[in-house]
């Protein structure tokens, strides 16, 4: 059990803190095209809360190759989202099928082999890992802030205690993930342990630590992957040691991490909200955009208020 | 519209619960596979005896190899499990091993499960 606990900790925080590191390091150097659709707001975090509600529930109830064509167009879109910044059309063309059918193949062929199932949470890893960067960054630059970030996470918190103590549904639905293609989580298995950590989770430290530091800077970063750490990764990893009903038993996916999270980022945001003024999305694209012209010699950057797809925008910290 | 949605998606969430368990008696002779265990820990066959698994779990995929502890290890003498894949064995799935040909003693896991090991003795 102890070994199992430092080793889920390991994973986790390795997991969540990457991720997290991951969409800020995004969120200061890339620049998303803005949707359409105006700003960011809480209806989106409404179709956010309701897709994660229903994945699970879709593993479920679609037939197995529908299912697989599901979860490939969303996690495809989702990198292409992520990707077409950094990476021009051509590439991506390339990259995004050839890691998600590698993915499905090892799933299928590989998981009886002795490094198959690290080779299988390397790949599925990093499909998650680039889907939450990217989703996580599209609703942050596209004007999400923090308070709504925050009510999301208690949503989720609420969400994670219902179904996970009340109606024990989330537990079986990890169970019910193992071994499919394109589980969504980060994880890892290595001797006789393995641990791993929902997108929906990752998804929630994307989108808390870009927002804390689009709206605080430097300090809301800091309060935020202090907050991860210890409430989004270690306390929900340490958890099963003192209270027995969240012992998943040989599956070592981290439920429920939201319970820990939600209320703790509540509270920090509103610490954050309490002792410091805002920074709004259009002061951060006013800033950056500064920056980016000191750093480029004074030319005029209009690309920054609406990149060109394919070409990055480089911000110098 | 909208005042259907939560009760329809409750109402799915419910019956995804409730999710029958298949046929125990189609069980009958095999070795069951629930969630996270194998319904014996033990199992001795005569050589040239196969062995049936059936995977009577509601929700759990498991992937059959010969080893131990969620280790796939080669065991001279024991059936083939399907190579490098294992034997996916979904929901409701029954499968007859190759003939167990080779006296001995072998293992059985799942490499998804790590609490899944089933002790085969072929005397």
């Amino acid at each position: 059990m102890l070994t199992q606990t430092l080793f889920q900790s390991v994973v986790v925080c390795v997991g969540a803190l990457g991720t997290a590191a991951a969409a800020l390091a995004y969120f200061r150097t890339v620049r998303l095209e803005r949707p359409a659709i105006g700003a960011f707001n809480s209806k989106d975090l409404v179709i956010l809360a309701g897709f994660i509600i229903l994945l699970p529930i879709l593993y479920l109830a679609l037939p197995g190759a529908v299912l697989t064509g599901f979860l490939v167009l969303t996690f495809g879109s989702a990198m292409a989202i992520g990707l077409r910044p950094i990476m021009s059309a051509r590439y991506r063309r390339v990259l995004i099928p050839v890691l998600i059918g590698a993915e499905i193949v090892v799933t299928y062929t590989l998981l009886g082999a002795p490094r198959g199932l690290q080779l299988y949470w390397v790949l599925t890893s990093a499909i998650v890992l680039v889907a939450a960067m990217g989703v996580s960054n599209l609703y942050v630059q596209g004007g999400l802030r923090l308070r709504q970030v925050a009510w999301f996470a208690v949503f989720l918190a609420v969400y994670d205690a219902f179904f996970s103590t009340v109606v024990p549904l989330t537990p079986q639905l990890a169970a019910a993930f193992e071994g499919r293609p394109l589980n969504a989580s980060i994880g890892w298995a290595a001797g006789r342990y393995s641990a791993n950590i929902g997108l929906g989770d990752l998804l929630v430290y994307g989108l808390f630590v870009t927002a804390a530091y689009k709206a605080f800077d430097r300090r809301g970063a800091t309060w935020a992957f202090v907050t991860i750490f210890l409430f989004g990764a270690l306390a929900p990893s340490v958890a099963p040691m003192v209270v027995s009903q969240f012992d998943q038993g040989a599956n070592g996916i981290v439920i429920p991490a939201q319970l820990f999270f939600g209320p703790a980022a509540f509270a920090v945001t509103a610490r954050l909200y309490r002792r410091y003024p805002e920074r709004t999305t259009s002061q951060w694209l006013g800033e950056q955009t500064a920056r980016l012209e000191r750093a480029t010699g004074d030319r005029p950057v209009s690309a920054l208020a609406g990149a060109r797809p394919g070409e990055p925008v480089a911000v110098a910290g | 519209m909208r005042k259907t949605i939560l009760p329809s998606l409750l109402l799915t969430v419910v019956l995804a619960g409730c999710a029958a368990r298949p046929d125990a008696a189609a069980d009958a002779g095999a070795i069951t596979m629930d969630h996270l265990v194998f319904g014996t820990d033990a199992h001795e066959i005569r050589v040239g005896d196969q062995i049936t698994f059936s995977n009577s779990s509601s929700r759990a995929l498991h992937v059959l190899v010969v080893g131990k502890d969620a280790q796939p290890r080669s065991e001279p003498g024991a059936p083939s499990f399907g190579g490098a894949s294992g034997h996916r064995a979904e929901v409701g799935d029954r499968w007859t091993t190759p003939p167990w040909d080779t006296p001995g003693t072998f293992w059985v896991t799942c490499t998804l499960h790590l609490s899944m090991n089933l002790k085969v003795v072929v005397a």
